[in-house]
């Protein structure tokens, strides 16, 4: 196990690609930067879940996607088709940006029991 | 008994009726009687007109308006795509119940621009396929005879199984029927922009490429910030259909005309269902999205489709 506040790249190559995927240790989960839409899905796909995999029984899983300028609707489904692998109880908890916010509002997400959506503007 | 209540009786599904009415002071007569008799009955009812008209029946029916549900037609259905969705969620909320309700919308009315109206006439026929079945409820759509010219009150008697037009609902003998509804996207050919366009091809690899052309030539002509983020999204979203449903590729062309910014995806797949982005996706279900999106984001949508390819119009007002 990683110490504290580690991060690593799961994948040094995709760095340069529109999305930068970091793995996070505590708290456990992924950090997305850039752009996520159909050409990273699969990307996406995977990295969700190897994270996921981590996970102890009713741990949470911290999704910081504040510096994804862009995410479409099949990058937020990948996301959030996870939690069908959590026990009760256990949440999928995203720090947004604007882009994220605006996809989770027009597919009213908002109010899955599994999405806990972090610093949201007042 | 009156031609009114024998219908009542027959009514098992869905019943969609044009009525239609000439001027203010006939609307408010015509739509009191049947708004009263629904207050009546105990029925729940949801009424979706402009704010004006909402006003006039209002008063007209002096205290009895508690029981109705109001709703703004600007603000639902200025793109008529969205209108199927409410009486969903309307018809959804009500059926379980198991006793009838009954609406009113008039999504038509003079100053819609052609485009406008053409995807109106387009949800009225649609409506039939919608609600084809059970439960029972009852769809009221005025027309005003005054303002709106012959063509459209003929294509009204075409999209409605039954018309009232002062001698109570009778059946229209000029309906197109549900086989003639459920081919929405066969019509005529949108015409060619009226002057200068950009265009791009991509493929699966360059979503990215066309929502940075998107972005800037949306900045061009002349759309603000926040608009721009969200027609880029309903962009990429089609496109992705594209990449997906179609043949991996397709072309996106931009121009602006009559204070519209327009954006056409253009590939060579086919688009059957006529419901497409007319109802609310589920997270867990393949596609459907995309439409679904753009008539959110975007104020008017146009889809034809032909063996040949489809084409996609996002409407978007500077």
């Amino acid at each position: 196990m990683a110490g504290e506040g580690r991060e690593r790249a799961t994948d040094d190559t995709q760095m340069e690609s529109q999305l930068g995927v970091v793995e996070t240790d505590n708290p456990l989960g992924l950090r997305l930067v850039g752009e996520a839409d159909l050409a990273t899905e699969e990307q996406l796909v995977k990295a969700v879940a190897a994270v996921a995999g981590r996970r102890e029984p009713n741990q949470d899983l911290h999704l910081d996607l504040s510096e994804l300028s862009f995410i479409d609707c099949c990058s937020i489904r990948a996301i959030c088709q996870v939690s069908s692998t959590f026990e009760n109880g256990s949440k999928l908890v995203i720090t947004p940006s604007p882009a994220v916010r605006r996809i989770v509002s027009i597919l009213d997400l908002e109010g899955e029991p599994y999405l806990q959506m972090e610093g949201e503007a007042p | 008994m009156t031609p009114t209540s024998v219908l009542d009786q027959k009514a098992e599904g869905f019943r969609h009726e044009a009525l239609f009415y000439g001027g203010s002071g006939a609307f408010v007569e015509r739509i009191t009687p049947f708004l009263q008799a629904g207050v009546d009955a105990g029925e729940p009812i949801l009424v979706v007109l402009d704010t004006g008209k909402i006003e006039l029946l209002r008063s007209a029916l002096n205290g009895r308006a508690d029981h109705i549900r109001f709703e703004d037609m600007a603000e639902v259905g200025s793109n008529p795509a969205r209108i199927i969705p409410v009486w969903q969620a309307f018809v959804d909320e009500h059926a379980a119940l198991g006793r009838p309700f009954r609406a009113v919308g008039e999504p038509i009315w003079p100053a819609r621009s052609a485009d406008e109206l053409a995807e109106c006439e387009q949800h009225e026929s649609l409506l039939n396929v919608a609600f084809g079945d059970p439960p029972a409820w009852r769809l009221l759509c005025p027309y005003d005879v005054v303002s709106l010219p012959p063509a459209v009150l003929a294509e009204a008697r075409r999209n409605h199984p039954f018309v009232d037009e002062g001698d109570g609902p009778l059946s229209s003998s000029t309906f197109r029927g549900l086989a003639g509804a459920s081919k929405p996207f066969e019509g005529s050919a949108l015409p060619e922009p009226p002057g200068s366009f950009v265009e791009m091809s991509f493929d699966s690899k360059e979503l990215r490429a066309v929502r940075t052309f998107v972005a800037g030539h949306a900045a061009r002509l002349g759309l603000g910030p926040a608009r721009i983020e969200e027609l880029v999204l309903a962009v990429n979203e089609v496109a992705s259909n594209s990449v997906l449903h179609a043949s991996g590729e397709g072309d996106v062309r931009m121009w602006r005309s009559d204070g519209v910014v327009v954006s056409e995806i253009r590939d060579t797949g086919r688009i059957t269902d006529p419901l497409v982005g007319r109802r609310r996706p589920q997270l867990g279900q393949d596609g459907g999205f995309g439409l679904w999106l753009a008539n959110q984001f975007c104020d008017l949508v146009q889809i034809r489709s032909a063996e040949t390819g489809s084409v996609v119009r996002l409407h978007v007002k500077v």
